[in-house]
């Protein structure tokens, strides 16, 4: 029976980032999930380790990100922990993009904007040293 | 970031050859999307047939180059597969992109 969790550690290097998502993509392959379900659970965890690698550790190597997933019955739920500098500014950026005004639109900063949309539950705490980011989707609210 | 481009009907079609566009390869992707825009090419088609996973870093290299044309230019955009597609759609981005199923559709409505 395959393993239904996986847990990973990575350098803090934007390189390892692809290797984050195909460990995503193969848990996401056991509960079955369509080609979007699959690339939105990719899409979060790979968000949330970018955020790690550029905000907390500043884009500084040698640093680790670890991520823990498990699919359970009827969830399947991602912790990001980290070492880093903690997020402070844990409001997502709320926007309506209008093509009148190009100037104001982001081009960086929606990750947890993102990860908020996606997710059902999404929360954030700093315990012993760590940054912990868990992310909880509910099998059955994917879209159809 | 390997990318293929032919002009066709005066635009600029741009193809990316790898199948991610996620924080390790956009600053190099905004940076050949630039460079194009400031060699004077002002109408440019990208065709993501290959590109199975773009993240909000992508995204922001796109919107990038999006202001780097202003008013003075296009960047559409064709063959969004439809799981990349939920990334325009969540982000509101459908509402700023003109999105075409195709590269031929694309170039024939741009007369």
């Amino acid at each position: 029976m395959k393993n239904r969790a996986f847990k990973l550690t990575v350098n803090s290097m934007l390189e390892n980032i692809p290797r984050v998502g195909l460990k995503v993509r193969d848990l996401c392959s056991l509960a079955q999930l369509d080609e979007t379900a699959s690339f939105q659970m990719e899409l979060c965890v790979v968000e949330a380790v970018t955020n790690c690698i550029k905000h907390a550790y500043e884009l500084q190597p040698g640093h680790t990100v670890e991520i823990d997933a498990r699919l359970l019955e009827d969830r399947i739920i991602f912790k990001i922990i980290d070492t880093g500098k903690a997020m402070t500014n844990l409001a997502s950026t709320a926007y309506q993009p209008d093509k009148n005004n190009l100037d104001a639109l982001p081009e960086s900063g929606m990750g947890l904007m993102i990860i908020r949309t996606i997710m059902d539950e999404t929360t954030y705490r700093q315990i012993g040293g760590k940054n912990e980011l868990t992310m909880c989707k509910h099998l059955k609210n994917f879209d159809k | 970031m390997q990318m293929e481009s032919e002009s066709i009907n005066n635009i600029l079609v741009i193809t990316p050859r790898e199948k991610r566009i996620d924080a390790s390869s956009a600053t190099a992707f905004k940076g050949q999307l630039v460079d194009w825009i400031n060699s004077g090419n002002h109408r440019l088609l990208l065709d993501l047939g290959h590109v199975d996973f773009i993240d909000s870093s992508g995204l922001g290299a796109l919107v990038s180059a999006l202001k780097s044309l202003g008013n003075s230019g296009d960047l559409l955009l064709c063959n969004v597969s439809k799981p990349v597609m939920s990334l325009f759609n969540l982000t509101r981005m459908d509402r700023i992109f003109q999105i075409y199923p195709n590269r031929e559709e694309a170039i024939s409505l741009q007369g």
